[in-house]
């Protein structure tokens, strides 16, 4: 049974004016209005948002149109803000395809301690690392109400355990325990959907510990 | 899926997989292949799951 979206939302949705969040001032100051996207309901137009960076060439006047999205990433690495103008679908197909490994490589390389705003650093961080790169905040832990005390912090935490991501999945959209021969396949055939950047996810689970090697 | 420690997960977006890991201490991306030969050596009490995020 699909879950309705309970995603805490960073930001409040409201009007705000364009060049308080936008990065790219020069095409979006023009448009009528911006909104803060209230997140968890609209993170995939979110992330399809970090696409449209500079590296990714939607920087001209007039390569910015109706549909077109931004967001920016602060000092840290997770999402400061988002914002969305109205709606453009052929626009929106073109940035599915860009999105992805233009958000991700902000984050290539980097040490957690690069990305993290609360300087949290246990011993496995895969699933920290996604809370932040996709500014996920499921579960009852995360990365400010556990990283350790005298460090100042935000007050903002993303999710830090699998397990969390395995519900969050299951209630977000289609998600299963397969084989091992069949695990390549289906990674394989993850293919972007139409208009939302659908984002997959691959987890394992051991009696062993094998999985901090990775 | 239980709570234990000896989980590890990654994004699959745009032909690799891109995930945090421990050892190197920073992001890194890979192919399926990688990071299925990375497992290789998996016994039957391994479980592989996978999910989709998105609205």
């Amino acid at each position: 049974m699909r879950v309705p979206l309970t995603a805490p939302r960073l930001y409040p949705a409201k009007s705000v004016d364009p060049e308080s969040v936008c990065h790219f001032l020069d095409t979006h100051k023009r448009r009528s209005r911006c909104l803060l996207m209230p997140w968890g309901t609209y993170y995939g137009l979110s992330i399809a948002a970090i696409a449209l960076t500079k590296d990714d060439g939607i920087t001209a006047k007039g390569d910015c149109r109706r549909g077109d999205a931004a967001v920016s990433v602060n000092a840290a690495g997770y999402l400061a803000t988002a914002c969305w103008i109205s709606t453009d679908r052929a626009v929106e197909g073109t940035m599915v395809k860009t999105v992805g490994t233009a958000m991700l490589s902000h984050f290539l390389s980097k040490n957690i301690l690069q990305i993290c705003h609360n300087q949290y650093n246990p011993k496995s961080n895969c699933a920290h690392f996604i809370g932040h790169a996709l500014g996920i905040k499921v579960g009852d832990t995360n990365c400010y109400n556990v990283a350790p005390a005298g460090i100042p912090k935000p007050g903002l935490g993303f999710t830090i355990r699998v397990d969390d991501l395995s519900t969050f999945g299951a209630q977000t959209r289609a998600c299963g325990r397969t084989s091992q021969q069949r695990f390549r396949t289906v990674c394989s055939s993850f293919q972007f959907r139409a208009m939302y950047p659908v984002l997959r996810f691959g987890w394992g689970e051991t009696t062993r510990n094998m999985w901090e090697s990775m | 899926m239980g709570r234990d420690d000896t989980k590890h997960v990654g994004i699959y977006v745009g032909g690799a997989v891109w995930h945090y890991s421990n050892s190197m201490r920073k992001v890194v991306a890979m192919s399926v292949s990688q990071m299925h030969n990375h497992y290789s050596g998996l016994d039957p009490t391994t479980w592989l799951f996978y999910g989709t995020f998105g609205p």
